[in-house]
């Protein structure tokens, strides 16, 4: 790890200023941060330790909307009563991320920062070629081994898989992320790579992430995430997905739909065409197969990784039956 | 913590409270808490095994919640309360009961990553999520065993819980 | 919180049922209260630290390193490369045959494998070290690697003679049987992949080494150290007060660990230096990936005519390791004629080692799904297809079972298990959402009986 200077920040103006330093960077749970420095992949010159900024971590949850500080825990928002019985997703993706360690480290804010796990991306010594990494330098996954990479949002430039859960959930929920002098949708706030594989987040310099906020719907309370991976616990997704659904009264017309896949795509990835494809119909198995197919119109693959063609849409359809079968 | 940014020099005089002790050190910002508590204080009993945050060999509490000190800068944990595997039985060398039960259900072979297995149960019973083998196995996933204790550290943990609860 | 007196606890049960029963481990308080402290955890005055810098490419020449960045950074106290690294002496291999060559480099100039170590850094801290490490600058002339078994270059290796095993007419028994099954298993490279790192540390008192390592073979470590450095075998103390798991892999004094007794020497403080985890994947060799096919004649009634055998392990470019496929196929079930083969390809990797249960572990594997299959084509139970060849002696010796219950654990594993209510049929049994299969599987550790008072020299 290069050497770098250590800040801690007493407040969130003095954050502000020196996120604003060339070289640095945010320090809150550590758990991307200080493991890509070991890698190789962050070189800051300056560290930011926010962890001991006061009155950011607060969870404050109504029927209306989720309001969640940035340096909130993972582990204390999953279990959060009223997340739990509000935003069931949001407490499901999160305790199914990471180790319970990790999730007492790893804030929500820092959740939402968090890197590729993309092996190319995560170690320059053995592959120089990285776009994220160094803009035009390439893309050593391309032609290499590709298990993990993403099928939907890839470029020329990078196929790197968006690994978290959290956002899934999110974006499916019409998440918004407050930055202090702005607001965004969480869906918009993640970028996919295009050109320039390099900016994965919509945030400025001295920009410090505040608050994410969930607004309250009946659908986010009748929600779940589902996650498909290659081991029980303590792993990435190859697939997973945040659903939300209300039905109308009658018990089985599909009034609103959320959907968003997880461990496939280069951001975290709403499917309104899977939602569209379903508002206004009955709930049964063969309508939701046939809709959640919509959901790889388009994928691309590499060769190892074109199982999550296949796989996408049956997790997409496992989460939306098993909502059905929950009155 | 006042209203100011602290701007390091290279080397930081910081203070850690480790099992209630006071340690002043200076070291690198970059220093982790686990190569403080391995290298600079010979708090050996946490474990380095990956380095990286994989595997839970390191696994220590700050502030009674279970964290890995590979992924923890040393500095940023000052003023916090820390607790290693050295720190967790009685003062009078009474084991904590994880501890009892990890010898009784003979929950390890080569030990290695036993610290921070019993770290992690300790944490796990606390936060309540050690109320069935099934949520045992989920929230330890975070601790691997190569030796294969996995069978024996399931029974370990419902043992010690049950005893707590009890 | 409860107050749970171990004492009472565990010396209790042990009064009760010593045999058989659970007794807590002598070396059990000292692990779970984090006072053992294990070899590469001794605290001693000076001590530097040593970290490695690997080679990354697979197959090629180093042609220059780059060393100024990384002796200027702060802390550093040498840099190693092959050109600097002092000269060690070759040592004998595992068996005590004498090496090859008279002097031995453990810094690469030719390069065989990705990860193998070119240079190392020594500094007064781990993090100084850790960073210097990543300016040392490589220059390498790449040439094409072998990557893998299925790598176009590898070809069909070299054949190993003393690994065939042959009785009868196999091929012409096979090739004569009514039914056939034909099929190709493959394993792909296991690591042992310790909890605990490969590391040591190295100290030296004039021309007397310490050193602390987890070791799985305390003498024939301590003998390569000490041939390496030219000194008796009686100055090299090697402790090893606990090993972190091994799993076949601590029983060999490596190249990592030559230079930090190199780099101890050189610069006569104790040096430190612990593989890191990417490096405990390309420092030591795991269990070869292998490759082979199981050809079975047999009647009607499922009675095994021939067994053909063919197999194939991966090697290092510049190191020989066989991994004996065929040593769990020959003796596991009684047949007239049989024929098991293997070669060894060489690939660019480091040379694969002993994993738990060499050789037993993928032969087990190949002969027993080709047992599956042979049932699965004529539709028989396949516990009853491995009670009808059962083998009631050894079926190449001719001669008895010292002891074989085989029958009984088949037996017990029906009842355990509910094999019989178990479905061959793919894809035809569910837990939940997932496909699930099950049926009997055996193996067996031969254990060849050789005369030890060799090794066993009484007092």
């Amino acid at each position: 790890m290069r050497d770098f200077s250590y800040l801690r920040a007493g407040n969130i103006e003095a954050a502000r200023n020196a996120a604003a330093l060339p070289g640095a960077m945010l320090l809150a749970g550590g758990t991307t941060l200080i493991d890509l420095a070991k890698c190789g992949v962050a070189e800051p010159a300056t560290v930011i330790d926010i962890s001991h900024i006061e009155g950011l971590n607060a969870i404050d949850v109504t029927a209306d909307r989720a309001v969640i500080g940035a340096l909130a825990k993972m582990s204390h928002v999953a279990d959060n009563t009223e997340v739990k019985s509000l935003f069931p997703a949001v407490s499901e993706a999160l305790w199914q991320a990471a180790s319970a360690q990790l999730r007492n480290m790893a804030t929500i804010g820092g959740n939402l920062m968090q890197r590729t796990r993309c092996p190319y991306f995560r170690d320059p010594q053995n592959f120089p070629a990285c776009n994220k990494r160094a803009p035009a330098s390439g893309c050593s996954a391309i032609g290499g081994v590709t298990r993990g990479h993403a099928v939907l949002g890839v470029s020329e430039a990078c196929i790197a898989t968006y690994p978290g859960d959290l956002a899934v959930a999110l974006v499916a929920f019409d998440a918004e992320v407050d930055l202090g002098e702005r607001k965004l949708k969480v869906e918009d706030f993640f970028l996919a790579p295009g050109a320039t594989a390099e900016r994965e987040h919509d945030i400025r310099p001295g920009e410090v992430i505040m608050t994410i906020e969930i607004p309250g719907s009946a659908a986010a309370r009748r929600s779940t995430y589902v996650k498909v991976r290659d081991r029980q616990s303590y792993e990435f997704a190859a697939a997973s997905a945040a659903v939300g659904l209300e039905l109308e009264s009658d018990g089985r017309t599909i009034r609103d739909i959320r959907v968003a896949l997880g461990g496939v795509a280069t951001k975290p990835w709403r499917v309104r065409a899977v939602e569209d494809a379903l508002k206004g119909k009955a709930l049964d198995e063969d309508t939701v197969r046939k809709a959640s197919a919509l959901a790889v119109e388009g994928a691309v693959d590499h060769g190892a990784n074109h199982y999550k063609i296949a796989l996408a849409p049956r997790v997409i359809a496992r989460a939306i039956l098993k909502l059905g079968e929950t009155a | 913590m006042n209203d100011q940014v602290t701007i390091s020099p290279t080397t930081l005089s910081i203070h850690l409270t480790i099992n209630g002790r006071n340690h002043a050190l200076d070291i690198e910002p970059r220093v982790t808490l686990l190569d403080a508590l391995r290298e600079r204080l010979h708090l050996t009993g946490t474990k380095k095994g990956c380095d990286q945050g994989q595997c839970g060999a390191c696994t220590v509490h700050v502030d009674g919640e279970r964290v890995l000190a590979c992924l923890t800068l040393a500095a940023q944990v000052e003023g916090r309360e820390i607790t290693t595997i050295e720190g967790l039985a009685d003062a009078d060398g009474t084991l904590n009961a994880v501890q009892a039960a990890f010898l009784e259900q003979d929950a390890f072979q080569c030990g290695y990553c036993t610290p921070g297995q019993i770290m992690s149960a300790v944490a796990c019973i606390r936060e309540g999520h050690a109320g069935s083998d099934e949520e045992i196995r989920e929230y330890m996933a975070g601790n691997l065993c190569r030796c294969g204790a996995y069978p024996n550290i399931v029974a370990a943990v419902r043992q010690a819980a049950q005893e707590l609860r009890s | 919180m409860t107050v749970h007196d171990m004492k009472h606890a565990a010396s209790d049960s042990a009064r009760l049922e010593a045999v058989g029963g659970r007794l807590s481990r002598v070396d059990g308080p000292a692990k779970i209260t984090g006072v053992a402290k294990y070899a590469f955890e001794q605290q001693l005055e000076g001590l530097t630290h040593a970290v490695l810098v690997g080679a990354t490419i697979a197959a090629g020449k180093v042609t220059a390193i780059d060393t100024r960045a990384a002796e200027t950074a702060p802390g550093v106290l040498a840099v190693l490369t092959p050109d600097t690294i002092m000269e060690l002496k070759g040592a004998s291999d595992w068996f005590g045959n004498p090496p090859a060559l008279s002097t031995y480099c453990p810094l690469a100039r030719k390069v065989t494998f990705s990860g193998q170590h070119v240079a190392a850094v020594v500094a007064e801290t781990f993090e100084q070290a850790v960073a210097a490490a990543a300016l040392v600058k490589v220059w390498y002339d790449e040439t094409p690697a072998v990557v893998d078994l299925s790598d176009g270059k590898a070809g069909d290796g070299i054949p190993i003679e003393a690994m065939t095993k042959e009785w009868g007419d196999a091929q012409a028994a096979f090739a004569a049987a009514p039914v056939r099954i034909c099929a190709a298993y493959n394993t792909p490279r296991e690591f042992q992949a310790a909890m605990e790192p490969h590391g040591l540390i190295a100290r030296w008192q004039g021309d007397e080494l310490t050193i602390w390592e987890p070791s799985q073979w305390l003498d024939g470590v301590a003998r390569t150290y000490a041939e390496w450095f030219g000194v008796p075998f009686e100055n090299v103390r090697l402790v090893s007060p606990y090993i972190g798991g091994g799993f076949g892999s601590k029983a060999l004094a490596l190249a990592h660990s030559a230079v930090a007794a190199a780099a101890a020497k050189m610069l006569n403080r104790p040096v430190k230096l612990v593989l890191n985890r990417p490096q405990n994947f390309t420092s030591y060799g795991g269990r070869a990936a292998t490759r082979q096919t199981v050809a079975i004649g047999a009647d009607r009634d499922g009675k095994i005519q021939s067994i053909v055998h063919r197999g194939v392990n991966e090697t290092a470019i510049d190191g020989m390791w066989v991994e004996p496929l065929g040593s769990v196929t020959s003796i596991m079930y009684a047949t007239p004629n049989f024929s098991s083969k293997q070669n060894v390809v060489r690939v660019n990797t480091v040379v694969p080692g002993a994993k738990r249960a060499p050789g037993e572990n993928p032969s087990a594997f190949g002969i027993e799904c080709a047992i599956d299959e042979l049932a699965y084509e004529l539709g028989i139970d396949p516990l009853e297809i491995r009670l009808i060849n059962y083998a009631e002696q050894d079926p190449h010796a001719k001669k008895p079972w010292s002891t074989r219950q085989l029958r009984e654990a088949f037996a017990a594993g029906a009842e355990a298990f509910g094999w019989a209510k178990h479905s061959p049929e793919p894809r035809s049994m569910r837990d939940g959402h997932q496909l699930i299969g099950s049926a009997p599987r055996a193996s067996c550790l031969p254990a060849a009986y050789r005369p030890w008072p060799r090794f066993f020299r009484g007092r």
